[in-house]
């Protein structure tokens, strides 16, 4: 037996079967040049193929407009007067005359500013493709011999070759080639096929008709494995089916814990095309909306009018669920064109954030008038970032009261009683947090911003890499510490960090008292699975236990248990 | 040579599809056929090169057919660029 081990999976699942092992063709043009008397001969040959190819695809352009296409393009009288000129005039072989020809057309096509007439080059590759099998003896591909249900194993597949495929017979997909956006993934994941794309040397390791074991959850890959395996894994298949039906089935249920404590679960999102996604998943609302991507995107300051375009579209997709947006958080290591960032020894300690917004009002307060008046129909929640002082709270408090008066005085409707919360990512707002609370309605701990400062760990340096690490004793008790400020006051706390999504963590978080978890959109079913199926006392005395840790080690222990 | 101009109603401009049919018959039409966009002059009996001309809709594009039977090669043409090429219920006949 072998096990092969895969970095990349791009669609889970967990399958076994015989391998189909799909049969490489070299397509390259065969390069020699012809002398006269062979010019006719040449011409001869590329008709017959050109023929041939419109026979095949007379019966499959009834039912089809793709193909319908396709006939159209291998009768094309250009294509055929390109290729016929180079035979005649270049002395190339019929091979490079079309492959020379198509290449060309493909490159016009693939230059063209309409997206749809990009993808044309793929058709025009598939045409190429069926000429150039005829002109080589070549048959159509082996994909009519898959007969029963397979694993197939490919170098790479084309769009074209998984449009001839019959899906109930595929198990699943392995290839050497292609990513997690390649074609084969998308589709995989679109059907529901376990699939793990990349696999190098997986050609040289497997073949025809060998059994195989895939686990795309885990990326893992066995071949000819023994009985134990088998029954293992169809254990594994068998309970992963069922946690997957349970995800589902959990995900659009409240977000309760057994002993009937109520959570929210919301997304995380940067776009606005991020919304319309993750409206699809079964959230309780949107933790943060990151703002600056309206400022990065565009090549000046967005204006009033352009963001309150989208904050109201974001807002309307969620309906009465809250829409938590940041204010600009630019600086550190995210710029702009269109505005000079000073040049600083340390970025992440210097003008980013609530800083800049505190220092050039102007642009703090289009953006509060924007969401003002979003938020005369919308659920819209205000958020600071980089928060470390009262006194940052308070001027960004006046600055929105300032807004407000002057809606009200243009008679422009808006949101009159928004929740305004801040960011906890600083180790200064975590000492004040209780002054804090008072003077706001929320807050949301940003985790890793909050484990960078605690510890003195820059989170983009590999070589202390290792020291990054939110389960610090120091950065746990921060988190406790701030939730127990918030509920002092009677104030909701949140956490948007990716802390918040780690399985680890969740109970942990739950037994600290947090209210609300904002992780990415794909993350939330999980995450709201774990809150249903943990009890609120019971993570209680948990978190009270790692609380007294010393230790990581000691942590991760009490947590693995 | 007798030429019309006439106004492309497909909603994609002439992709694939219209563009098969518009090369279908204008290869069947006995004159040499010429379809003029701005600047440039294309054969539309190639599917490819009217494809690559890269005519949208609303574009205005004028049809040009010199031979003998110019003029009804030109009325089957814009006849059937007026009417949709397969694409539009006989709109705009």
């Amino acid at each position: 037996m072998k096990r092969i081990e895969v970095k990349k999976t791009s669609s889970k699942g967990i399958v076994m079967g015989r391998v189909f092992l799909v049969e490489e063709q070299d397509l390259s043009p065969a390069g020699n040049s012809v002398q006269e008397p062979e010019v006719e001969k040449e011409i001869q040959a590329y008709e017959q193929a050109v023929e041939d190819v419109i026979a095949d695809l007379v019966p499959l352009a009834e039912g089809s407009d793709i193909f319908a296409g396709h006939l159209e393009l291998a009768k094309d009288i250009a294509l055929k007067e390109g290729v016929l000129g180079r035979i005649r005039n270049q002395n190339y072989n019929a091979q490079m005359a079309l492959h020379e020809t198509a290449e060309e057309f493909r490159m016009i096509f693939e230059m063209m500013d309409d997206e749809y007439m990009r993808e044309r080059s793929a058709d025009i590759q598939d045409i190429r493709n069926r000429l150039m099998r005829k002109l080589k003896g070549l048959n159509e591909g082996n994909f009519d011999e898959i007969t029963e249900k397979v694993i197939l194993l490919a170098r790479d597949l084309a769009p074209s070759d998984t449009a001839k495929l019959n899906l109930d017979y595929i198990l699943g997909f392995i290839t050497e080639l292609g990513g997690v956006t390649s074609h084969v993934s998308i589709m995989a994941r679109g059907m529901g096929i376990p699939a793990l794309v990349g696999v190098s040397g997986i050609m040289d390791e497997v073949k025809n008709g060998d059994f195989v074991i895939m686990d795309a959850s885990q990326g893992v890959i066995l071949v000819n494995p023994g009985q134990e395996e088998i029954q293992e894994y169809t254990k594994k298949a068998e309970e992963f089916r069922k946690f997957e039906k349970e995800l589902e089935e959990s995900s659009a249920l409240p977000t309760v814990t057994k002993d009937g404590r109520k959570l929210e679960v919301c997304g995380n999102v940067g776009s606005l095309e991020d919304v319309k996604r993750a409206v699809q998943f079964q959230i309780d609302g949107i933790g943060l909306f990151r703002s600056e991507f309206l400022y990065m995107e565009s090549d000046h300051f967005p204006t009033e009018e352009e963001q309150f375009e989208v904050y109201s579209q974001a807002a309307e997709l969620l309906g009465d669920k809250e829409l938590t947006i940041r204010t600009l958080d630019i600086g550190g290591d995210k710029g702009l064109d269109y505005f000079e960032f000073p040049k600083e020894e340390n970025p992440f300690l210097g003008y980013r954030a609530i800083r800049i917004g505190l220092d050039q009002t102007s642009i703090l307060k289009t953006q509060l008038r924007a969401l003002l008046r979003a938020g005369a129909s919308g659920h819209i929640r205000i958020m600071f970032p980089m928060i470390i002082s009262v006194e940052e709270v308070l001027k960004a408090l006046q600055i929105l009261e300032e807004s407000r008066e002057e809606l009200a005085k243009e008679g422009v409707p808006y949101g009159a009683d928004l929740e305004v919360g801040v960011m906890i990512e600083t180790p200064a707002a975590v000492m004040m947090a209780e002054e804090l609370a008072e003077r706001v309605d929320f807050f949301s701990i940003g985790t890793n911003d909050l484990t960078q400062y605690f510890l003195a760990v820059d989170r983009g340096n590999q070589k202390i890499a290792a020291m990054y690490n939110s389960y610090h004793p120091a950065v746990l008790r921060a988190i406790y510490q701030t939730i127990r400020a918030g509920h002092k006051f009677g104030k909701k706390v949140g956490m948007c960090g990716e802390f918040a999504s780690d399985p680890k963590a969740v109970k942990l978080l739950l037994g600290m008292g947090l209210d609300e978890f904002s992780v990415s959109p794909g993350e939330a079913a999980n995450v709201k699975y774990q809150i249903r199926n943990a009890s609120a006392d019971e993570a209680e005395r948990l978190a009270k236990e790692v609380m007294k840790q010393p230790a990581v080690e000691d942590i991760m222990r009490l947590l693995e248990e | 040579m007798v030429s019309e101009k006439i106004t492309v109603k497909n909603p994609s401009g002439l992709h694939l599809r219209p563009a098969g049919i518009l090369s279908g018959i204008a290869s069947k039409c006995a004159s040499e056929v010429t379809l003029v966009k701005g600047d440039k002059r294309v054969n539309p009996k190639s599917v490819l090169v009217l494809m690559a001309a890269g005519i949208k809709c609303q574009d205005e594009i004028t049809v040009e057919c010199s031979g003998e039977t110019e003029a009804e090669d030109l009325k089957t043409l814009i006849n059937a660029i007026a009417g949709g090429l397969g694409e539009l219920d006989g709109e705009g006949k």
